[in-house]
Parts: C-alpha cells; sequence; structure tokens
C-alpha cells in the first residue's frame, strides 16, 4: 500500500508537470509578439522629392524608393526585387523600377512589367500632409477583386 | 469457405499479372500523368529544341542543345528565346525577327547581348580594363571567354585560373584578384549552405535568402570591375553586411536547438509518466496478463 | 475541502452512483489487456488533433497568397508555435498508425461478429473519414509537397469511367488546384469531417458501452456464446473494474502514445515535413517525384503496378468496400478463436503482408 501511494503522489507531480508544461507554452501562443520594427512612421518632407524623381531611404533596415510620379502622386515601395532580392532602381527617363541582376522591371505601382519576378513590389501606406509625407511600417496587404477564383 | 477463396484470388492474378507486366505499364502510367494540365510546363518542348534536337540538324547544333541542358541557365528555367528571342511555342516564327528574334551575336556584340539580362555586371565589365580593351581592339575577354556560351555554369572563384587568364597577362594580377575576392567568397559560401540547412529544417529563410543574394549579386558584380583596389575597399562593407545575416543564422541554429531541447524534456517527462502509471497499474491488476 | 466540493456536484448530479455504476462496477473482461485500450488511445489522439487543430487555427490564413507565410509565421515567430504545428502533424501520422494497429487487434480478435458489426463499421467509416481528413489536412500549408500530392489525389478519380471526371471536378472545384480547392478543403478538414468523425464515435463508444467490452476468446473460451438471439450484456464477473484497473491501462498505452510522440520531435521532428514542403507551392513547377504520404503508398502502388487503371481504382474500392461490410461477409459463426480457424487467419496475415510490401516498394520506387 505504501508503494501504491508513493506511485500515486509521483504520477500527481509529474502530471502536474506535465499540465504546466503544456498550460504555459498555450498561454504563451495565444499572445502574438509585437511587431520587431523599431519605428512605427518614418516622415519625410515633400520638398525633399520634386515631381518626377524619387528618394532612396531606409526603414526599419528595409531600403525604400518614395517616388514623387507626375500626375499620380507619391508613392513608397519596397526595393527588394521580387525575384531574388536585388535592389530595384528608379529609371525617371522611362518612368520605370529596374532591378539590375536579370532586367526585371516594374511599373510606378510595384507591378511587374517584365522579366523573371512574379509578384508586385510590397507597397507602404503613406499619409500625406500640406508639405509631409509620412510612411507607415506596416505593408499594405490588398487581395486584388478576381484573385480568388478558379484559374488563379 | 468460397467468398475467403475470392480476395486471394483476385490477389494472386493481381500479382501474377503485375510481375508479368511491370515495365512498360510504369511508363504508360507516368506517360498520362504527364500529359495532364500540370506537367505541361515540365513536358513542354519549345520549338527551338525540337529542330536543334533532330537529326535534320548538324551535329554541332544539336551539341549546343546538350551544353544548355547541364547549364545553370537550363536548371533556373532560361531558355533559348530568353537570349535569342524568338517566339518558343510556334516554330513557324521561332526566328522570326517580328518576334525579336537576335539569331547569334557577333564578337562585339557579345556584351550588348548577355546585358540584356545581366545590367549591371554589364555596366562594370564596360568600364574595367576587360571591357575598355575588348571595345577598342576587339581583342580580351567578353562574356563568353570565361563563362561559355550556352554551358554557363554557377559563376564562382574557380573560373579564375591560370591557363584561362594568363593568355593575355602575367597571372600574378589574378591571383591577387583571387585573393581579394577570398574572404567574402568564403562567407558567402558558409551563409548558402547554412541558409540551405536551415530551410530544410523548417526556418523561415526567405529574407535571409534575399539579403545574401543581394550581397553576393553585388559582390560579383564589383568583382566584373577587375579593379582590386575597388575589391578591396568595399570588402568591408561587404563583410559587415554579411555578418549581419550570419547573426541572424545563429540565432536560427539556437531557436532549433531550443526547440530540440524543450521535445527532449517533454520526451523524459512522458517517459516517466509511463512507467508510473505502469507500476500503479500492475500494483492493481493481478488477475490478468 | 476536496470532499465538500465533491459533495456539492454529488446532491446536484448523483456523480457517486453514476461514478460507481460506469466506472467501478463497469467491469471488463479478464481478456482485455493493453492491447484493447488502443480503441481510447485513438480517441485522445483525435482530442490532441483537434486542440492543435483549434490552436492552429488562430493564426492560420486559408488563403492561396497568404496560407503559407501564416504556416511559417505560426512555427518562426509565435510563441511555441513550433510545438503545436508539429505535434499536429506529427500527431496526425501515428494517429493512422494507432488505428491500424487497433483494427488489425480487432480482426485477430474476431470481435467484429454479431452483435458488434455496427460498432466495426462505424469503425472503419471513422478510419476512412480520418484518412480524409489526413488528405485535406495536407493542402492547408499550400507547399509544393501537399499541392502536388493533392493534385494527384485528385486526378486519380478521373480514370474511373462515367462518374470519374465528375469526381475530380468535384474534389477539386474545378479543373486543377486553385483557391477554391483551399477553401473547400479547409471547411471539410476544419469542420464537416470532424463533425462526422465525431458522431461516429459517439456511436462507436455508446455500443461499446451498452454491450461491453468484446472477451478474448483465447483466455475465456467458454464465455462466448455462439451466436447470441436476443440483447444481453456480459457481467464478466471475474473481470475487472474498469475504474481504476482498466483505466490505468488505458492511461499507461496513452503515456507511450505521448512518449513515441515526443521522441519523434525530438530526434526526427522533420520526419513527415520532406524538403519540398518547406517551398511555397508553385502551379508551374513540378516536383521531381511526387508521393503521397506513407498511409497511402500501397494503394497508390498498387494502382501504378496493375496495368490497367480501372481495375487497379477498383480493386483499392472494392477492398475498402469489403473491409467496410467485413463482419457481413463473415457472418456464419464459425467461432471467434482465430486459432481455431487458419484461413481467416492466413487471409488477415496475407493481406496485412502483402500491404506491408506495396507500402516499402512504393516508398523505393
Amino acid at each position: 500500500m505504501e508503494r501504491r501511494q508513493l506511485l500515486k503522489t509521483s504520477l500527481a507531480f509529474l502530471g502536474t508537470t506535465t499540465l504546466i508544461s503544456f498550460v504555459y507554452p498555450a498561454s504563451k501562443f495565444l499572445i502574438p509578439p509585437k511587431t520587431s520594427a523599431k519605428d512605427t512612421h518614418l516622415t519625410i518632407n515633400k520638398d525633399e522629392i520634386p515631381p518626377g524623381t524619387a528618394k532612396e531611404i531606409i526603414f526599419n533596415e528595409t531600403p525604400l524608393v518614395v517616388i514623387n510620379r507626375k500626375g499620380s502622386g507619391f508613392i513608397a515601395l519596397s526595393r527588394i526585387c521580387t525575384h531574388l532580392g536585388c535592389l530595384v532602381g528608379y529609371d525617371k527617363f522611362n518612368d520605370k523600377l529596374i532591378c539590375p541582376c536579370h532586367a526585371g522591371e516594374f511599373d510606378l505601382e510595384g507591378n511587374v512589367l517584365s522579366g523573371p519576378a512574379t509578384k508586385s513590389l510590397p507597397r507602404y501606406p503613406l499619409k500625406i500632409t500640406a508639405d509631409q509625407i509620412t510612411i507607415d511600417h506596416r505593408v499594405e496587404d490588398a487581395l486584388k477583386p478576381g484573385q480568388f477564383t478558379a484559374g488563379s | 469457405m468460397m467468398r475467403y477463396l475470392i480476395i486471394p484470388a483476385v490477389v494472386l492474378v493481381t500479382v501474377v499479372s503485375t510481375g508479368l507486366s511491370l515495365a512498360s505499364y510504369r511508363e504508360t502510367f507516368e506517360k498520362e500523368f504527364m500529359l495532364s494540365p500540370w506537367a505541361i510546363a515540365k513536358g513542354e518542348i519549345s520549338a527551338c529544341i525540337q529542330c536543334h534536337t533532330s537529326d535534320s540538324m548538324d551535329s554541332r547544333m544539336q551539341q549546343l542543345v546538350q551544353e544548355w541542358r547541364g547549364s545553370w541557365h537550363a536548371k533556373n528555367n532560361v531558355s533559348c528565346h530568353d537570349c535569342h528571342g524568338g517566339a518558343v511555342e510556334d516554330a513557324s516564327m521561332s526566328m522570326s525577327h517580328q518576334r525579336g528574334f537576335k539569331g547569334s551575336p557577333e564578337s562585339k556584340e557579345i556584351p550588348e547581348f548577355c546585358g540584356t539580362c545581366h545590367i549591371a555586371i554589364k555596366d562594370n565589365y564596360l568600364d574595367s580594363g576587360h571591357g575598355k580593351t575588348f571595345l577598342d581592339t576587339g581583342e580580351g575577354p567578353s562574356c563568353v571567354t570565361c563563362h561559355g556560351s550556352h554551358d554557363i555554369q554557377q559563376a564562382s572563384m574557380d573560373i579564375i585560373g591560370e591557363q584561362l587568364c594568363s593568355q593575355c597577362h602575367s597571372y600574378e594580377r589574378a591571383k591577387e584578384m583571387k585573393q581579394a575576392l577570398f574572404l567574402v567568397e568564403s562567407k558567402l559560401n558558409t551563409i548558402s549552405q547554412n541558409l540551405k540547412r536551415l530551410k530544410v529544417l523548417g526556418i523561415a529563410t526567405e529574407r535571409q535568402e534575399k539579403a545574401y543574394f543581394r550581397n553576393h549579386a553585388g559582390f560579383r558584380t564589383l568583382f566584373h570591375s577587375i579593379d582590386v583596389d575597388a575589391v578591396r575597399a568595399k570588402s568591408s562593407d561587404y563583410t559587415q553586411s554579411l555578418e549581419a545575416i550570419e547573426g541572424e543564422i545563429s540565432e536560427s541554429f539556437k531557436q532549433l536547438a531550443f526547440r530540440r531541447n524543450f521535445s527532449a524534456y517533454l520526451f523524459l517527462v512522458f517517459i516517466g509518466l509511463s512507467i508510473v502509471v505502469f507500476l500503479l497499474s500492475k500494483s492493481y491488476g493481478q488477475k490478468n496478463s | 475541502m476536496w470532499k465538500k466540493f465533491i459533495h456539492w456536484i454529488d446532491v446536484r448530479i448523483g456523480l457517486e452512483e453514476l461514478v460507481n455504476k460506469h466506472l467501478r462496477q463497469f467491469k471488463t473482461p479478464k481478456g482485455a489487456t493493453f492491447w484493447s485500450t488502443l480503441g481510447f488511445v485513438a480517441l485522445i489522439a483525435f482530442i490532441v488533433q483537434a486542440v492543435t487543430g483549434i490552436m492552429l487555427l488562430l493564426y492560420y490564413i486559408p488563403h492561396p497568397e497568404h496560407a503559407f507565410k501564416s504556416v511559417q509565421t505560426i512555427t518562426n515567430e509565435i510563441p511555441y508555435g513550433w510545438l503545436f504545428r508539429l505535434i499536429h502533424n506529427v500527431g496526425g501520422n501515428i494517429i493512422v498508425a494507432v488505428i491500424i494497429i487497433h483494427m488489425v487487434h480487432v480482426f485477430l480478435r474476431v470481435s467484429y461478429k454479431k452483435p458488434r458489426e455496427i460498432t466495426w463499421v462505424s469503425g472503419t467509416l471513422m478510419f476512412l473519414l480520418v484518412l480524409l481528413s489526413c488528405i485535406t489536412g495536407q493542402l492547408l500549408p499550400w507547399h509544393q509537397t501537399g499541392f502536388w500530392q493533392t493534385t494527384v489525389t485528385s486526378t486519380i478519380p478521373s480514370f474511373l469511367p462515367v462518374i470519374g471526371e465528375g469526381i475530380s471536378s468535384y474534389m477539386r472545384g474545378g479543373e486543377s488546384v486553385t483557391g477554391i480547392t483551399l477553401s473547400r478543403f479547409f471547411s471539410f478538414h476544419v469542420v464537416i469531417l470532424p463533425v462526422f468523425i465525431v458522431g461516429l464515435m459517439l456511436i462507436h463508444v455508446l455500443l461499446i458501452r451498452r454491450q461491453g467490452l468484446s472477451t478474448s476468446p483465447a483466455i475465456e473460451p467458454e464465455t462466448e456464446v455462439a451466436s447470441p438471439e436476443e440483447f444481453r450484456r456480459e457481467p464478466h464477473l471475474d473481470g475487472q473494474p474498469c475504474f481504476p484497473h482498466f483505466s490505468l491501462k488505458r492511461s499507461f498505452m496513452v503515456m507511450v502514445y505521448f512518449t513515441v510522440l515526443f521522441f519523434i520531435l525530438t530526434f526526427f521532428p522533420n520526419l513527415f515535413l520532406p524538403p519540398d514542403a518547406n517551398i511555397q507551392a508553385d502551379p508551374l513547377t513540378t516536383p521531381e517525384s511526387i508521393r503521397p504520404a506513407w498511409y497511402f503508398l500501397a494503394p497508390y502502388q498498387i494502382i501504378k503496378t496493375i496495368p490497367n487503371d480501372v481495375l487497379g481504382i477498383s480493386l483499392v474500392v472494392i477492398f475498402s468496400i469489403v473491409l467496410l461490410l467485413w463482419p457481413f461477409f463473415d457472418a456464419k459463426d464459425a467461432g471467434r478463436n482465430i486459432r481455431k480457424r487458419p484461413m481467416l487467419l492466413s487471409l488477415g496475415l496475407i493481406v496485412l503482408a502483402l500491404w506491408v510490401i506495396f507500402t516499402i516498394w512504393g516508398m523505393y520506387s
């Protein structure tokens, strides 16, 4: 009987340990980690980017390009080519973004025009005031209409 | 009685007919699958390859296709029309200028030909001693001198060799360049191997893969300037970038080690529980096996 | 303190009486060995899948553009996400193994005979639904392995004449595997199949409780009534109480299940995640070799090697139907002791051996 009692106690002890070993990770699991981005916003002055030009900046360690498009306003796009990761450059003569590694071309909305890339360049939301542009760190996640139909 | 014989009989018939018809039917099965829509990407034969591998072509043409098949371009789905233009799906338009067919480039057109895609490398090359010599005199190395034309392999430091580089000048210069490249190249190799390992182990490596490629491409582009001082000057920048990636890689390995340790802890806890429950069960049940 | 709490409950639901009647006085027969607990282990394995599945559901996004990334986020960014993802992945394979061993045990005990036919049928149906859950589940992470396995699996029915194309189209929601396939596989995996599995489980467990666990004819040959003409529940007077005796046996096997699970997690965490499982699905790139999961290797290899596709698939379908309705094929009361029935024993062993052979062959071909 003593042995049984000892076993029952060990069972209780081990059982509680096991329970805690699952409850602890489960409770941590329920709380998603905070974003690792150091800054949530970046503000630059409008007059740093005359119309038809672009400015290359680094935001949360990601290289971005902010373009002042003639007629369509400002846009902030990631410079990391969606093919293999080289940095695209703004070609003001042809209103395109060109990747120097394999000649991938993107339009000024970030969409692929030609070359090996298949996905558009990630776009960052902008808030534009009278003389400043504020870039948000959360990439725009727009699902384009018709993306969920057969054949997509 | 009879009902039991049905199943073994069917099984026996199956096994026997299987044994008799093994090889050819597996082929049929695979071919049927290959003809299904999803397999078109793999099984697609381009118009270019269809002609250039046929017996009506001379052996040199057929050889080119063979060389391309073993190349780094082929592995990355870069095919004839991607460089030479023309229509890949339509034999009648496969060499049409309307569809951008360029034919074989002349010797002096080679840098522009390869530079259609490899823009940055072309720019650096044309600025370099190699490029300037080639443009001025028509002699000296062009892209195909070091990389070949169809049998292009993944670029590495091993291309720099005594036989190749001492055709025009002493090997000393090339050796100096090779030494200047060495540290960053070794780092690039280690990172590449580690990223492959991490990927197979389930770690999300896309961001690091892109950063690695960015650095790798930049460094290779820099090399084409054939300027040892420039390479040496920039090496520390590249080393710093790569060290950041190495830092993230070692974090990932640490995370994997943590996962193994935590799983091992749970494993031991359950072994303990199994033993305790077993002993408890034995202490109750005397009558049963 | 504890006693007060128990008493409070007891006054309201009669806990004491329930525990006595259903746990202490419910007797399991003498021949109820550790093997007899496998059904319970399968139940626990299912609960583990459900719980880890619900946790994954908190972060998973069932859309082709986001599915892969969301699974990567769970595995690498959410604290202990890797633990629940891997338990779900490895557990999904262990549950199939447990069910197979359970069915082999039931077969060798010939426990499916009258009056337990419904128990067998509901059990086999559950097995088929669990296999369907595995098929639907492997598409959800939207990686190369799952995408292409689903493509092959959903094309196999199309070889059947007349109804084949319809079945394939219905499975995929179209001509090829797309976001629509993902959506319907998701709803099947998360809601439809679990609901049916739980329903069948209730029937299965209710029948076992009502009829009592089957005896082992080797240990208690005299208790087996040839063919009961009326409902009768064996008292098993010299058996053991369900609680704590048989419950402890069950608990032990559950501990073994968890031990095996964490053994695999510690030493072979990627056993069921081949390299292609880390690459996002790409409809334009077919991998070098598409191989189904281990439990489908046997039927896949059979279909591959039989000359005629229709014959091959029909064979697998016929085998499944025979398996499902087996108690009615073996309805003549020729006794439950398999040692006295060499035909049945050899049939069972041959089928098992063939299954193993085809599985191994499928692995290396």
